[in-house]
């Protein structure tokens, strides 16, 4: 039983608070975390993914976000009004809301000295890239979606933040 | 006319800060937005630029190369410069005002941290 929220759970709904509430202007709940498991109510969504390449390379941070909502997200940040969002709209903003996300996720994660490295976002609609290794699934409520966020198990691993990987 | 360099791999996040930009009294100056420090360098070359802002994590050529390419350029050197990104935190915040940086924001970014960083850095001046 992983007990919930936990203070690494609380980060990630602090990085969520902070990406969504200033983007799309969105409030999120947490509603559970998985086990290596997607599940299977995200069945067709956009999907955005960006790896963590250092102090460590553990893997990728990926969200999982449903059609409507993508499409109420690109309305809210760009301000469409009687237009239906494009693909590629949808797609450059859910890599810019990763994007955040990720950068919030690693200064509240890291120690304020640590220097840290993310890729550049990728995006696709459908089917999300399998997950390289173990990871927990984050259920997040938007109103009445579901947005799920995938990161590897080594995020919650307090030893890793801990050792002084600048120097490894 | 002041001209206004925006750099961005993010259509969205180049906008925003347009928008941003525009309303905190800077809708009458010219932007001109880049996609990548490369494209950013040969808009730098073409026309003089009163400000730069630039993202870090970029495709082809990423803000910390873009950035020392400005301000190791004779011609380009005393453009300011603000940093808008998602991966600031303390080590590289010293890295970047080393290299000679005026401001760096968080991202998401916003008219009030976007007004702060013009009027601690540029003065009130910079409206014209």
């Amino acid at each position: 039983m992983i007990p919930f929220p936990g203070p690494t759970e609380e980060i990630i709904h602090q990085a969520l608070t902070d990406a969504f509430e200033n983007l799309v202007f969105e409030e999120v709940v947490l509603a559970g975390v998985i086990q290596n498991h997607i599940p299977e109510i995200f069945l067709d969504g956009w999907w955005a993914s960006i790896q963590m390449i250092s102090p460590l390379p553990w893997g990728h941070i990926t969200i999982l976000v449903p059609n409507n909502l993508m499409n109420r997200f690109t309305e809210a940040i760009l301000g469409l009004i009687d237009e239906q969002p494009d693909e590629a709209q949808n797609a450059d903003n859910l890599g810019e809301l990763l994007n955040t996300l990720c950068g919030r996720l690693m200064s509240l994660r890291s120690s304020p000295d640590r220097t840290f490295r993310i890729g550049l976002p990728e995006v696709g609609h459908g089917m999300a890239p399998e997950m390289s290794g173990p990871y927990r699934c984050i259920d997040c409520l938007v109103g009445e979606d579901h947005v799920f966020l995938l990161a590897p198990e080594a995020f919650w691993d307090d030893v890793i933040w801990q050792l002084d990987l600048n120097n490894c | 006319m002041r001209t206004i360099l925006i750099v961005d791999d993010s259509a969205t996040a180049r906008r925003i800060i347009q928008q941003c930009l525009e309303m905190i009294g800077c809708a009458g100056y010219d932007f001109i937005q880049a996609a990548d420090g490369l494209e950013a360098l040969s808009k730098l070359r073409e026309q003089e630029i009163s400000l730069l802002i630039t993202d870090m994590n970029m495709p082809n050529l990423d803000g910390v190369g873009l950035l020392k390419a400005v301000k190791s350029s004779p011609k380009l050197h005393h453009i300011p410069v603000f940093v808008i990104s998602s991966l600031a935190n303390p080590a590289l915040e010293n890295e970047l005002r080393l290299i000679g940086v005026n401001k760096i924001i968080y991202k998401p970014a916003s008219p009030q941290k976007l007004l702060d960083g013009i009027e601690q850095t540029l003065g009130k001046d910079f409206f014209e």
